[in-house]
């Protein structure tokens, strides 16, 4: 038996990269699956190419409008099980030459974005009893780095509003964790140094190796893990090797 | 789900508790184990529910050398390889606050919680663990590692000791053996029944999900972090404990 089998999971930012990976991976252990994304072009190639318990939505995570309108579509594969907060946008600068323009983009999407998402698949259930939410943040939900300033910020965020999260659902029967990926190989990566990453398992992920953490935090296999955070990071915030 | 055909593990402390259910839940999913305790009747009717033909026991203490080596060779012997490790054995904490424990007592924490985890992890990959692809080792840290633990001061000294070990090995040994911990809160063992009995409803009432933990669901987490699942999870602990940490204290 597969480990989502019967069970409807929505994954915001689901057309390419590592949501395109969630999606996939889901689908595979037996959930039916919403994409969710701007992109709708490609979420609709990979739902067709899915088939059967996949279906593509519109989704502007920064629209409460627009999640009201993906969780009433997804309600035609039934009541959403497992929400995975994946959507989001990095961007850089040194302060002197960060403005709040860039500043607002990026809150908005990975931390209000989250937020809305919550609100957005919650109702649906505590009528149900049960849910697990997923959030993606990053190892730059655990660290510092320089010019990444608002990219940082928003995944603390996310971290906290986990944390928060989990507290006040868990009396419903709602799990709800972060994800946090270290480098992976994803359009998001691709002009970044991968040489300049010390990562003791001595590669950057590919979306596949952060998969297994999402599907096990989605499933019972999980049950009574709430509030926490699971780094996949080829062991980067592990430290590395002084010799 | 059988994540694991093929695949020879080596727990300790298995006999019972989450250990037992670690053990239980490699079997289902298609390994061989070894499993060491330190009562010999006890871990015969473990090996006896795990199915003789899955499974051997190797009684004895943790941490005595001795010991570790014939369980570790017993593997090797047994089932031809070693691919995963998990160091589970821990010592009943010792109540009362920490400035009134005995000498004696901090040294068998720390040498059962501590120190046998770095020698059988060491001892393992020495016999061969890490030289088929996938190798792993988990220990079975606490959530009283984390923060504060009043009432069971030391024991969570000792967890610290072995998250922080966790995090080292796992910079060693890479990229050949990941190694990760996972953080139980209150889980209903026999380690940890001082800790609720007579009063389940009130300690449950403390966790979000509303309840103790099973040795179950400490097993799932474990099968999570030791499989390919979690191939590039290493340094980590995993925190599974009903989310009581994230609640503040006094609240529920």
């Amino acid at each position: 038996m597969a480990r989502l089998d019967g069970t409807v999971a929505v994954v915001s930012g689901g057309a390419r990269g590592l949501g395109a990976a969630y999606v996939r991976a889901l689908h595979a252990e037996g959930a039916a699956v919403v994409v969710g994304d701007v992109l709708v072009e490609e979420a609709r190639a990979l739902a067709d190419e899915l088939g059967e318990r996949a279906l593509a939505v519109p989704l502007d995570v920064t629209s409460e409008e627009s999640w009201a309108a993906a969780v009433e579509a997804a309600a035609a594969l039934g009541v959403v099980d497992v929400l995975v907060n994946n959507a989001g946008i990095a961007n850089a600068g040194r302060l002197e030459r960060y403005g709040k323009d860039q500043w607002d983009a990026v809150i908005a999407v990975n931390l209000t974005g989250t937020f809305l998402g919550v609100r957005a698949v919650v109702p649906g259930m505590r009528a149900a009893g049960r849910g697990s939410i997923v959030n993606i943040s990053s190892v730059e939900g655990m660290r510092g780095d320089a010019g990444l300033h608002g990219y940082v910020a928003s995944k603390f965020g996310v971290r906290g509003l986990t944390k928060s999260l989990a507290v006040e659902l868990g009396p419903a029967g709602i799990r709800v964790n972060s994800v946090h990926p270290g480098f992976v190989l994803t359009p998001m990566t691709e002009r970044l140094d991968v040489s300049r990453q010390r990562i003791p398992l001595g590669r950057p992920a590919t979306p596949d190796d952060v998969v297994g953490a999402v599907v096990f935090l989605a499933s019972d296999e999980s049950r009574y893990v709430t509030g926490t955070e699971l780094v996949v990071d080829g062991g980067m915030i592990a430290g590395v090797p002084h010799a | 789900m059988r994540r694991f055909e093929g695949r020879v593990a080596l727990v300790t402390g298995a006999s019972r508790g989450i250990g037992l259910a670690v053990a239980r839940r490699l079997v289902d999913e298609g390994a061989s184990v070894v499993v060491t305790g330190r009562k010999p009747d006890a871990l015969d009717a473990a090996v006896e529910g795990l199915g003789a033909e899955h499974a051997v026991g190797v009684a004895g203490k943790v941490d005595d050398g001795e010991h570790r080596a014939t369980a570790i060779a017993t593997a090797v012997e047994r089932f031809g390889r070693l691919d995963h490790l998990v160091n589970n054995a821990g010592i009943n904490p010792v109540f009362g606050p920490v400035l009134g424990i005995e000498r004696a007592a901090v040294d068998k924490i720390l040498a059962v919680n501590v120190v046998a985890a770095l020698e059988w992890t060491r001892d393992a990959v020495a016999a061969g663990l890490g030289t088929h692809d996938g190798a792993s080792v988990v220990c079975t840290g606490s959530a009283a590692g984390l923060t504060s633990s009043p009432g069971i001061a030391f024991y969570g000294v000792s967890k610290a000791a072995l998250l922080n070990l966790t995090a080292q090995l796992a910079v060693e040994l890479a990229p050949r053996v990941r190694v990760n911990a996972v953080a139980p809160a209150v889980v209903r063992t026999e380690l940890a029944r001082r800790l609720y009995e007579g009063d389940e409803a009130g300690v449950a009432a403390r966790y979000p999900l509303g309840r103790l933990g099973e040795p179950e669901d400490v097993a799932g987490p474990v099968a999570f972090l030791l499989s390919d699942d979690a191939a590039w999870v290493t340094g980590q602990t995993l925190v599974l404990d009903g989310g009581v940490s994230v609640r503040p204290w006094g609240e529920g």
